[in-house]
């Protein structure tokens, strides 16, 4: 009698305890979860101050040279070698940072009438699709004229 | 000798209790991450169509200055000429006037009309 009291009390704290280490697994995955969409939210929402600060960094720029002097700190911004645009390197915090992990490309389109269409990709570190991309475009008369 | 049994029913509760508060703080951590994923989201896509207005913007300017004519304008009766672009729910109003051969800018303005949202989900409405 005494025998299958203590047999069941120990099934019962054994399932008790599956139960309990049951939900804290599933708990774990929610927190993690939330951890990656709060990181994505992050990410993306400083992409968009960096694209939104070149982006204005371009309109007030008259060739990629000056541009890449507007975003320059720190040795971060450098003119491409093989086409005409700037890139800039920023670290998790968007502070510059040449050897930072966000990068922040912006290709200088020139057209012959003084048109300039402006596309940026800010691209993170061990991640192929840029995180977020932009398309302006700025038009100079005294460079037309 | 009396031995004291042990009960699990006080151990079962505290546990009930534990995996209530986690729970609740799980479902708590998980939407207020997603809302600011979804707040992220709208911000870029409010900074998006911000500068594809300012590129078509730019590009009416450009229009302007070497055809002196582009389609969808209006000229008021001070001569200046205006054009109104939109693009999801956001708009810009260039105003220019003639000066010479070119446009001076008087009126660059992106406007976005603000609807209230009175959608309340679920929620009890009370009646």
């Amino acid at each position: 009698m005494k025998r299958q009291h203590i047999t069941g009390f120990y099934v019962e704290t054994l399932l008790l305890i599956v139960v309990f280490i049951a939900i804290l697994l599933l708990l774990t995955q929610i927190f993690g979860l939330s951890k990656v969409r709060s990181g994505e939210a992050e990410h993306l929402t400083n992409a968009v101050c960096l694209a939104g600060n070149a982006a204005e960094a371009f309109a007030a720029s008259d060739s990629p040279a000056e541009l890449a002097a507007w975003l320059d700190e720190n040795g971060n911004a450098a003119l491409m070698t093989d086409t005409a645009g700037v890139t800039a390197r920023y670290d998790a915090q968007m502070n510059p940072d040449p050897n930072g992990s966000i990068t922040v490309e912006l290709y200088w389109l020139q057209e012959p009438d003084g048109f300039v269409r402006a596309q940026i990709r800010v691209l993170a570190e061990g991640v192929s699709e840029p995180v977020y991309t932009l398309q302006t475009a700025s038009y100079r008369q005294e460079v037309a004229g | 000798m009396n031995q004291v049994p042990i009960k699990l029913g006080p151990l079962a509760l505290l546990l009930s209790v534990i995996s209530i508060c986690l729970t609740t703080l799980a479902i708590l951590s998980f939407s207020t991450a997603r809302a600011d994923l979804r707040l992220a989201e709208k911000y870029a896509e409010t900074v998006r169509v911000r500068y594809e207005l300012e590129e078509q913007g730019q590009d009416f300017l450009r229009q302007m200055t070497e055809d002196g004519q582009a389609p969808g304008t209006e000229t008021r009766a001070d001569g200046t000429v205006w054009k109104t672009i939109e693009m999801d729910g956001s708009r810009l109003s260039i105003g220019l006037e003639p000066e010479g051969e070119t446009y001076r800018i008087v009126s660059w303005r992106q406007e976005r009309d603000w609807v209230q949202d009175t959608d309340i989900g679920n929620l009890w409405a009370g009646n």
